[in-house]
């Protein structure tokens, strides 16, 4: 990431004047919106979607609000939208129909026996943020996926900050119900740092 | 439990990963943005550029009379554009055909067709002329020891008018285009291709030599013509390739157009006006160097044919050449 002492707002407010400048917006949240990206319709798409991101911010850049720091928030609510419009060009609408794959492709898990774990633990997950509303399970998302506060998940999704903690609550409590042994199960998945 | 560590956003966080972009996946990022940006400044350079070229203009009126003229700036981004293309052309691997095999292409195309009135008995339409468009599938193998074939089969045509439809039919065209029935030649002596030199400067003089130069074109409309028809072949070495597209790069008033953001192709395109008629020619450009489409569009109506405004006149879609084991690939 570049770091020099600049904000994401400084950084946009150079680039109206020069454009050039904006590949510094590239550098510092390429990964995140690859990520992004990738945990909600697969790493096959994740490269062309993020570039479609960067040159759709590049293009609405001016109207980039100049009083927020970060522009993580706005990338999220663009990418968000390049997924949904994606996932509808795939006619993909049903959110569980999506290829067990979605998950799994990125696993980092030391053997055969734990990809069956964890393959077992992300289809039981999986079947459990499909009964979710669409509104609910964005917000979880997130927050837990992408690592954004309730005030920037409220950002991205237009909503107020109370309303993005209520919505968490309820999708979380929605999936304990729907898998009551969840903490089991998960700690059986072996982490990265297990190691093979 | 605190937000940060509750079970449901643990496990979530577990089995998604840590996904991480490769250098590849990273530099498509980097591809696509920065052609975004060097369209950007292209514009901006065009706008400044406009009005040099006001100020420009009221030197010359000034200045006229001790001889004194400036120089026309020329934009460079087209340059730079099709320049990284010729780069990457240059480093990709040559088509090589091994025994038995064969090269394979398919082109998608639209041409305009156009009859003279007077060669028909049955014309209502009120034009001198009856045209239309034939949306043709042109597929070529190519062996390694000079056996081509090229199947074309014509698909059914498109009408300005459905006075020009009808006469089409009535005068059995239809029979005469063999609308739906491919046509097979065959030849086992190769085809008859031009030599084409790698140096820059003795291929710019072959493909002036080529050039037809009896429709009053502009020469950078006549120069496409050929070059565009080195970079469709699928021999073509990755050395030729990239000295077409410098050559191509220097031609004068060509102009980036903006690609779907997904798209990794790169399209350039002329207006001018081609017998009265303003027209546009396009090509796009894949990554590296492959002419992936040719097209030209009549933007007026062209009244002797019936045209429209906006018109597609000439569509060829060009696939990335595959190779093949049989002559009747239809993949």
């Amino acid at each position: 990431m570049i770091d020099d002492g600049r904000s994401d707002a400084e950084i946009i407010r150079s680039s109206l004047t020069d454009p050039a400048e904006f590949s510094g917006i590239f550098e510092r949240h390429h990964s995140a919106v690859f990520r992004f990206i990738a945990r909600r319709i697969g790493r096959q798409e994740a490269a062309d979607l993020a570039a479609d991101v960067f040159v759709k911010a590049f293009t609405l850049r001016n109207r980039y609000d100049l009083d927020r720091p970060s522009c993580l928030p706005w990338l999220f609510a663009i990418a968000g939208n390049v997924v949904g419009d994606r996932m509808r060009w795939l006619r993909r609408r049903d959110w569980s129909s999506l290829p067990s794959g979605r998950f799994h492709d990125s696993f980092v898990i030391a053997d055969a026996d734990d990809r069956l774990v964890a393959a077992r633990v992300g289809r039981r997950l999986n079947e459990a943020l499909g009964r979710l509303s669409d509104v609910d399970r964005e917000t979880l998302l997130l927050f837990a996926f992408d690592g954004l506060s309730y005030s920037e998940v409220g950002r991205v999704l237009g909503i107020p900050p109370g309303t993005v903690g209520s919505r968490i609550s309820r999708a979380r409590h929605l999936i304990l119900e729907a898998i009551p042994d969840l903490e089991q199960i998960t700690s059986e998945v072996p982490t990265e740092e297990d190691g093979p | 439990m605190t937000d940060g560590d509750h079970p449901v956003d643990d496990a979530l966080r577990q089995v998604a990963g840590q996904p991480v972009p490769s250098e590849t996946e990273r530099q498509l990022g980097v591809d696509q943005l920065a052609a975004a940006i060097a369209a950007e400044q292209a514009n901006t350079h065009d706008h400044r550029r406009g009005r040099m070229v006001l100020w420009a203009a009221a030197l010359i009126v000034i200045l006229a009379g001790i001889g004194i003229a400036v120089e026309a700036l020329r934009p460079t981004a087209v340059e730079a554009a099709i320049g990284e293309i010729a780069a990457a052309a240059e480093e990709a691997d040559p088509l090589e055909i091994p025994a038995g095999e064969y090269a394979y292409t398919r082109t998608d195309l639209t041409g305009l067709a156009i009859v003279p009135a007077e060669a028909l008995t049955d014309n209502e339409s009120g034009h001198e002329f009856l045209a239309y468009l034939l949306p043709a599938v042109r597929e070529t193998w190519m062996s390694e020891n000079g056996t081509v074939q090229i199947r074309t089969t014509n698909q059914t045509p498109a009408f300005f008018t459905t006075e020009d439809e009808t006469a089409y039919y009535q005068n059995g065209l239809d029979q005469l285009d063999a609308i739906g029935v491919p046509t097979i030649f065959t030849t086992t002596d190769g085809l008859d291709e031009e030599d084409w030199p790698t140096d820059e400067n003795e291929l710019d003089a072959a493909i002036r030599i080529q050039m037809t130069g009896d429709r009053e074109l502009p020469e950078t409309v006549e120069y496409l013509d050929v070059a565009l028809d080195i970079l469709t072949n699928p021999l073509t070495t990755p050395g030729l390739r990239a000295a077409t597209l410098r050559l191509i790069a220097a031609l004068p008033d060509l102009e980036t157009v903006t690609t779907p953001a997904r798209s990794r192709s790169s399209a350039f395109a002329i207006e001018y006006e081609d017998d009265g008629i303003q027209t546009e020619q396009t090509f796009t450009l894949d990554p590296d160097g492959y002419l992936l489409e040719h097209r030209i569009d009549s933007l007026e109506p062209d009244p002797r044919y019936g045209i429209p405004a906006d018109t597609t006149i000439y569509d060829a879609q060009y696939d990335r050449p595959a190779l093949v084991t049989g002559l009747n690939y239809d993949g």
